[in-house]
């Protein structure tokens, strides 16, 4: 309906402009009557939709509807022209309404509130002036009539011998815009703009831009047209300029929202990506702090009962006076609760920025916390089933193998010498094979060593007799739980059978086990032909490896070169 | 005739225990007294029948691995006569040494893998018997043939030491040695002498010398440097 009656409006105006009868630029006025029209009601729908408790974008699209009515100026009909130029007054005092109350269209500031006395008391003023003026003579130069203008079906000022000419019309007219317009409106912007923080200025831009520099070159223009006696060549460039900047008004508003819409998208992205990056969710609320540049951000994760920040301290029941809480929900369920200081509240973007920001790293957050402590009981289940595979090894089949090899070398024994001609040597020796090959499985599968005398130990047990030599450095490193030890274990162990598989022509590999700051950090490295980590994609095995590591909460990393060896360091967080 | 070596057998596995029985009735000078499933039956049996050795399997219940071990040094306080050998599937240094460690008198730590040898068996039960160290064989020569695991002191110890060393730790006297390297007796003597020097083993300790030398073995192939 707005946008019907706008479009309704705007085709009015531009009938208004191919109508009328003489006027004073009839090419600008067919541009730009639409234009005045049309914008601020565009923009004023933008702001209503995106922010629809704040009432600038009610008053925009007034700002709109008044232009088209102030196009009745140009009708040379007295009375109709007389409801055109009150429109048109009515529209200074809501544009400097729209810039004192932005964004929310409430005044919150005593200056404000001061400032919107001072624009009602010029819009008196100027009311009681307008009986005054024999003719009805537009303060617009769109409308501009010189010696043509209607005469004002409501001048009564010859009954009191009071006749107000167009000089003076004017210089009362610059000097009242001035005093209770364009200064108080000014003091206001200068006010906000020095309490705005570095975020809060940055979305001021676009409207410091345009509004803001209305209204001095509003005042500029005036005095600039009195003293030139009328003269156009002088007073021109300055009146285009404040034209251009009236036009560019409702543009700086529509600016003014989009950007405030950018940054707190930017927000969200930086949020996303500095929150996740962070598993610790006690650096959040520093995080949050400085992208919303509110230093005394607090956050409470999973509240439960009474909400504990992550410093520590108990937040009580309710926000101090000049904060407020913003609840982050999943559904039914609490996430997490922020309090801020009320900076955001003329910002309901960056507000939602920050809740789904947070929401979403948390969530993040979870789903890792689960990831990890499924690989992790993956993990932990793979290494009880190795670990059940190699005992069973021992206990039955090599059980089975060591009573076969007693009773075959009994049989041999009571054959005489002539038992050896039946190949039962030869099955012995295949016995021995066979116990050697299930002795080297059930090591592979779990080395009974680690969980008695840790990794080091281990790791010696099973390269004792490895064609290449291993030298294993890990004296003294502290012990670590089940899980640390056999990942620790099983990705040295894979880096030292990658060494042997694909470093053909290394001579030697050292593993390094130490302790540093209570982790435990892993070397693993050889002297052979190495690879060109960028040409070789990570196989299986790598992947593999750092599963494991960050199972546990640690990670991996290899470097190579070709000819240079192959280095893998991995490091525990415990 | 002395009298027969009264052994007793502790292993989960009833097809070891019922082998074992098979492989030690062959044996003149061996009775086996006892067979046990779990260490606490063995200590159970020993008190009722008084054996001069012990075959246990490391591993087996109640105390899972280590069980063997547990039980010899139990015995060392309770029966110090008695000699324990302990069967194990885990060719590690360490576990020899935990058997070794506070006393290696009458001890002895073999491989199931090589248990069939009859007469490598009835040796060791033998010297173990009489007090003597015995470390299986095999794992002895893996240990040996492990250069790069061996720590400063076995280094100044020449090749044919090193072996007799290794011979001593399989258990074996100077008289078995002397005929495996084809030496005389004399002559191992003096190899011997030599290695106690060289390892720092005093006159003082002539009793337990060659035990001490024989952990000193296992200790060098330790330090994987």
């Amino acid at each position: 309906m707005v946008i019907g009656l706008t479009a309704l409006l705007a085709a009015t105006s531009v009938a208004l402009v191919l109508t009328a009868p003489v006027i004073a630029f009839p090419e600008l006025n067919l541009l730009a009557r639409p234009f005045l029209v049309a914008m601020p009601a565009i923009a004023g729908l933008v702001w209503w939709r995106r922010r629809p408790d704040s009432r600038t974008g009610p008053l925009l699209i007034l700002l709109g509807w008044l232009s088209a009515v102030a196009t009745l100026q140009l009708t040379r009909d007295g009375t109709l022209a007389q409801v055109g130029l009150l429109a048109d007054v009515l529209m200074l005092t809501i544009q400097a309404l729209l810039v004192v109350s932005y964004p929310s269209g409430r005044l919150r500031t005593d200056l404000e509130r001061v400032a919107v006395a001072a624009l009602v008391a010029g819009l008196a003023i100027g009311l009681v002036r307008t009986p005054f003026a024999p003719v009805v003579r537009p303060i617009d130069f769109l409308s501009a009539c010189a010696d043509a203008c209607p005469p004002n079906p409501l001048f009564i000022g010859d009954r009191f011998g009071i006749t107000v000419g167009p000089a003076p019309y004017h210089a009362l007219m610059v000097a009242g815009y001035a005093l209770f317009v364009a200064i108080p409106v000014l003091l206001v912007c200068r006010a906000r703009w020095r309490s705005a923080n570095r975020r809060e200025r940055a979305a001021l831009w676009p409207l410091v831009l345009t509004a803001y520099l209305l209204f001095p070159a509003r005042i500029l223009a005036g005095v600039v047209v009195l003293a030139s006696g009328g003269d156009t060549e002088t007073f021109l460039p300055i009146a285009g300029l404040s034209f251009a900047l009236r036009l560019l008004f409702p543009v700086g508003f529509l600016l003014a929202i989009l950007r405030a819409e950018l940054l707190a998208n930017r927000a969200v992205a930086d949020l996303v990506a500095r929150l996740s990056a962070g598993d610790d969710r006690s650096t959040w609320a520093g995080t949050i702090a400085d992208v919303i540049d509110d230093p005394t951000v607090r956050v409470a994760f999973r509240p439960a009962g009474e909400l504990i920040d992550t410093t520590g301290r108990p937040m009580g029941q309710v926000a101090g006076p000049g904060r407020v809480r913003l609840a982050v929900d999943d559904g039914d369920r609490r996430i997490a609760v922020i309090e801020i200081s009320d900076t955001l509240r003329d910002d309901p973007e960056l507000r939602a920025a920050v809740i789904s920001a947070t929401r979403i790293a948390a969530e993040t957050a979870e789903l890792v916390d689960d990831v990890r402590a499924s690989r992790s009981r993956l993990v932990g289940a793979a290494d009880a089933e190795r670990e059940r595979l190699g005992r069973d090894l021992h206990d039955s089949a090599q059980q089975r193998l060591v009573a076969l090899r007693i009773h075959l070398s009994l049989a041999r024994g009571r054959l005489g010498p002539s038992g050896d001609d039946a190949g039962l040597a030869d099955l012995d020796r295949d016995l021995g094979e066979a116990l050697e090959e299930i002795r080297s499985i059930a090591l592979g599968l779990y080395p009974s060593l680690l969980a008695r005398d840790g990794i080091g130990p281990a790791l010696r047990s099973v390269t004792r007799g490895w064609q290449l030599p291993v030298q294993v450095v890990a004296d003294p490193v502290a012990r670590r739980p089940e899980e640390v030890e056999a990942a620790v274990y099983f990705v040295c162990l894979e880096a030292l059978q990658n060494v042997v598989k694909h470093a053909g022509n290394a001579t030697h590999a050292v593993v390094t086990l130490a302790d540093r700051d209570g982790a435990l950090e892993l070397f693993v490295g050889d002297d052979g032909a190495g690879f060109d980590p960028d040409a070789v994609a990570p196989g299986a095995g790598f992947n593999h490896m750092r599963d494991r590591m960050a199972a546990i909460g640690g990670g991996l990393r290899i470097d190579a070169a070709p000819g240079q060896g192959t280095r893998v360091r991995g490091w525990t967080t415990s | 005739m002395s009298p027969p070596i009264r052994v007793a057998v502790a292993d989960d596995s009833l097809l070891i225990r019922s082998a074992l029985r098979e492989l030690l009735g062959t044996v003149d000078d061996v009775l086996l007294v006892a067979e046990c499933a779990d260490g606490d039956e063995l200590l159970a049996a020993i008190g009722r029948t008084a054996p001069d050795v012990v075959i246990t399997d490391i591993r087996m219940p109640p105390g899972g691995d280590g069980e063997g071990i547990r039980i010899a040094n139990l015995l060392r306080e309770s029966s110090p006569s008695i000699g324990v050998i302990v069967l194990s599937q885990y060719e590690e240094p360490s576990f020899g040494r935990e058997l070794l460690a506070k006393e290696a008198a009458g001890r002895g730590y073999l491989l199931k893998a090589g248990v069939h040898e009859r007469d490598q068996l009835t040796a060791a039960i033998r010297v173990v018997a009489s007090g003597g160290t015995v470390i299986d064989p095999s794992m002895v020569r893996r240990l040996l043939a492990d250069e790069t695991r061996r720590d400063d002191r076995l280094a100044d110890l020449t090749p044919r030491e090193l072996e007799v060393l290794a011979m001593m730790a399989e258990g074996r006297s100077n008289a078995t040695i002397a005929h495996a390297l084809v030496l005389t007796k004399r002559a191992i003597e003096k190899h011997i002498g030599s290695i106690f020097s060289k390892l720092g083993l005093t006159e003082e300790e002539i009793v337990s010398r060659r035990v001490a030398a024989v952990l000193l073995f296992l200790e060098g192939t330790r330090q994987g440097r």
